[in-house]
């Protein structure tokens, strides 16, 4: 016996589903699902403000994201969003985790007491393809169909009766946007109905036949397709025109660029200033000794480098939320697709590739909007050969020190400048290499063919961009946050230990020195000897820390360390080994924090080792190369 | 109901009724066409389907994206970017196949 009725269907969500009480509603899961672009994740941000947590499934890349219903009374309702998916069939992977946790097959999620499914009511007849997989389950359902609002003000019309019947599950017309209809979706939150016991959804199984029934149901329920949005109309008109899009798209890019290298940048160096000097005054109060060297040199300085990430995270978050949000995200990737498919990517890798110039972190978090797995894979492993800011510092040192400030092509470029542009062009070409690499081995591509739904243009709203920012840093500051603390008091130890007379060794003398020394033959085919062993040793941590490293080992006075440390250099390494010394710093990962995010994102060990590796025996290689050929044929 | 992923072996009196049977990336630019069968792998099959390719719907081609990008099809109200490779396995009849698709 149904219990519920539709007692009204007036646009715009003010539809009322009025429920027969059931008994003790006591802790209970509810599970969201829909379409891709059906406006689920607005929904679940509405639905549960800031009680979210999120983390990936175990053993995929799907992530999982909990929230507590927002309620007055003291229910406790867990939301499960669900990633989004058009079917429950095993063939991609968010559709078999969608599938295994609505069938509470998933390890560390109850099996759900309800669903709520959410829809796009300008898209209705191919959202409902959705809706028989779900109803077959059995569980309580409730159909949402989304942006009301747009399918009012667009023309289109539904009677909701009408779709409740065809259905066999109650709907409601609602708004995740603007937050209207939302009453009734709480509701069912708190009472979800038992599920009919005479389902009549288990026999449809082909997608055609989910069409053709999506199709009927639509017609019987009177629905009228919206007008087609006449902005979307216009502006694509201009954004994706042959000559006008590619350079507006380059403009935006620019734009983006620009601001998260020239603004960001600026705002790390100030924190990391204002963070070292904070953590000095605060810490060197303590009484001198392994405690105050822990906190300020350990500890605090692995907070104060996790924490310098967060402006640019915030920035590059901030610029891809309003293109994604807007629609244009979509569109740029269109654009840039026959460029990125020559290497085995598609259009969606474009921008989290370029934002690697700045830096890996938030490029890395970015590939979130490459559904493809394999794809996505690739384009992570491929993100650190971007020349990120971190290797300026000893980029810039070593050209200074090394390349004279000659101007080259009648004045038109300095020497200096050139070869800051090979360096770049040096991790482009390796980050082309390996993705062609990956693409034509471990990751080719199989299954999803390039399809991307084209959305409508939409302003971006504050408050699920601004729930997006906080999102993505914490998962950054929380997650990643742990590895780089970890790897930040073993690299201290290493520098502290072994004690001599109860006092802390100079570092050529200290656990990390010995193994610098230890791997002196191992890199003395590149031209380094043990002190630059220990640069390459500590920048394990972050590529900008082979500075501040030198400086110590040469123990050089702060005042005129940079002249200092130039002669130092010179005395200790040839041209060749110079050269070989910026070249392995354009390949190795060097970056504790890209590791710990590539191992986040990916929710495996494999992906971040590999990428390790690879890198690693790609650096020595190319450093080898570069030392051997200097110093046998141009005899630098 | 015929299995949707067997379209390849549909039988043959079907294919001669449609005279105009061509491949969607054919299609010229703003003309309006109709899904025959698809002929791709059975998951790519399954996937474009359910986003909306399916024998008997109505799909306008609306253009390529700039610089040779991927072709854009309006399929049921929305707009759908795809590459030709997979566009040229998806057949398509320039005349209305049933009237349930032209309401």
């Amino acid at each position: 016996m149904r219990l519920v009725t539709i007692s009204k269907s007036i646009l715009p969500g003010k539809s009322v589903v009025s429920v027969q009480n059931s008994p003790a509603s006591q802790k209970r899961t509810i599970a969201l699902i829909g379409p891709p672009n059906s406006g689920k994740s607005t929904l679940f941000n509405r639905l549960t403000m800031l009680n979210q947590k999120i983390a990936n499934y175990p053993g995929v890349t799907v992530e999982h994201r909990m929230g507590k219903l927002v309620c007055a009374d003291t229910s406790e309702i867990e939301l499960v969003d669900l990633p989004g998916v058009y079917g429950l069939t095993p063939y991609s992977e968010d559709e078999a985790v969608a599938s295994r946790v609505l069938r509470g097959e998933m390890p560390g999620v109850a099996r759900p007491a309800a669903v709520l499914i959410v829809l796009d009511s300008t898209r209705l007849e191919r959202h409902l393809m959705l809706v028989p997989a779900v109803l077959s389950l059995g569980l309580p359902t409730l159909v949402l169909l989304n942006l009301a609002d747009d399918l009012e003000t667009r023309g289109g019309s539904i009677d909701l009766v009408q779709l409740a019947g065809q259905i066999g599950a109650p709907v409601a017309l609602i708004s995740a946007k603007k937050g209207t209809g939302l009453s009734a979706v709480t509701r069912f939150c708190k009472h979800p109905t038992d599920s009919s016991s005479e389902n009549p959804f288990r026999v449809i199984q082909s997608v055609s036949a989910c069409h053709k029934w999506a199709h009927r149901v639509g017609y019987n329920s009177g629905y009228h397709a919206p007008q087609p949005s006449v902005l979307t109309r216009k502006l694509d008109a201009v954004l994706l025109h042959a000559f006008w899009g590619p350079i507006l798209f380059a403009a935006v890019v620019l734009v983006v660029f620009q601001s998260v290298f020239s603004l960001g940048q600026p705002i790390s160096n100030r924190l990391q200033d204002g963070l070292s000097s904070f953590g000095n005054s605060i810490f060197l109060r303590i009484p001198e000794g392994w405690f105050q060297s822990l906190l300020l040199n350990g500890i605090w300085r692995g907070l104060a480098s996790i924490l310098v990430f967060v402006p640019q995270i915030l920035l590059l978050f901030l610029f891809i939320g309003v293109l994604e949000d807007s629609g244009y995200l979509a569109r740029a990737a269109l654009i840039s697709d026959r460029t990125m498919s020559r290497i085995g990517l598609n259009g969606k890798s474009f921008v989290p590739l370029l934002s690697a110039y700045a830096c890996a972190v938030p490029a890395i978090m970015a590939t979130r909007t490459i559904e493809n797995r394999r794809d996505r894979i690739a384009t992570i492993l491929v993100t650190p050969f971007m020349t990120c800011s971190a290797r300026l510092p000893i980029y810039t040192l070593v050209i200074a020190t090394f390349v004279p400030d000659r101007r080259l092509l009648g004045g038109l470029l300095g020497m200096r400048a050139a070869a800051m542009l090979s360096l770049y062009l040096l991790g482009f070409l390796a980050a082309l290499l390996t993705a062609g690499l990956l693409k034509s081995s471990i990751l080719k591509s199989c299954g999803m063919p390039f399809v991307m739904e084209i959305p409508k243009f939409r302003w971006p709203s504050a408050r699920s961009l601004l729930l997006r920012l906080l999102e993505r840093c914490r998962v950054f500051v929380v997650d990643a946050g742990t590895i780089i603390l970890i790897v930040a008091i073993v690299l201290w130890i290493l520098t502290y230990l072994p004690l001599h007379d109860g006092k802390p060794p100079v570092i050529g003398q200290s656990a990390i020195g010995i193994i610098g020394r230890f791997i002196e033959p191992l890199i003395q085919p590149l031209g380094f000897n043990w002190k630059i062993g220990i640069g390459l040793l500590t920048s394990v941590f972050a590529r900008e820390v082979i500075v501040g490293t030198f400086g110590t080992i040469y123990g050089v006075d702060p005042a005129t360390r940079s002249l200092n440390l130039r002669e130092a250099l010179r005395h200790d390494l040839t041209p060749g080994a110079a050269a070989a010394l910026v070249v392995f710093f354009a390949f190795a990962m060097q970056c504790t924090s890209t590791l710990a995010i590539v191992r986040r994102e990916t929710n495996s060990w494999k992906w971040p080792v590999l990428q390790f590796l690879y890198m690693g025996v790609l650096a020595y290689a190319a450093a080898w190369v570069t030392n051997f050929g200097a110093s046998q044929f141009l005899r630098l | 109901m015929p299995d949707s992923q067997k379209r390849s072996e549909m039988p043959q009196t079907n294919r001669k009724e449609s005279q105009q049977l061509m491949s969607l990336s054919d299609v010229p630019v703003g003309s309006k066409v109709i899904i025959n069968s698809l002929e791709l792998p059975a998951s790519d099959q399954e996937f474009l389907m359910r986003i909306g390719f399916v024998p008997g719907a109505a799909v306008e081609f609306v253009g390529r994206g700039p610089i040779n990008g991927p072709m854009i099809y309006r399929i049921q109200g929305s707009d759908v970017a795809l590459r030709q490779d997979s566009a040229r396995m998806i057949y398509v009849e320039l005349s209305p196949r049933n009237m349930q698709e032209t309401q």
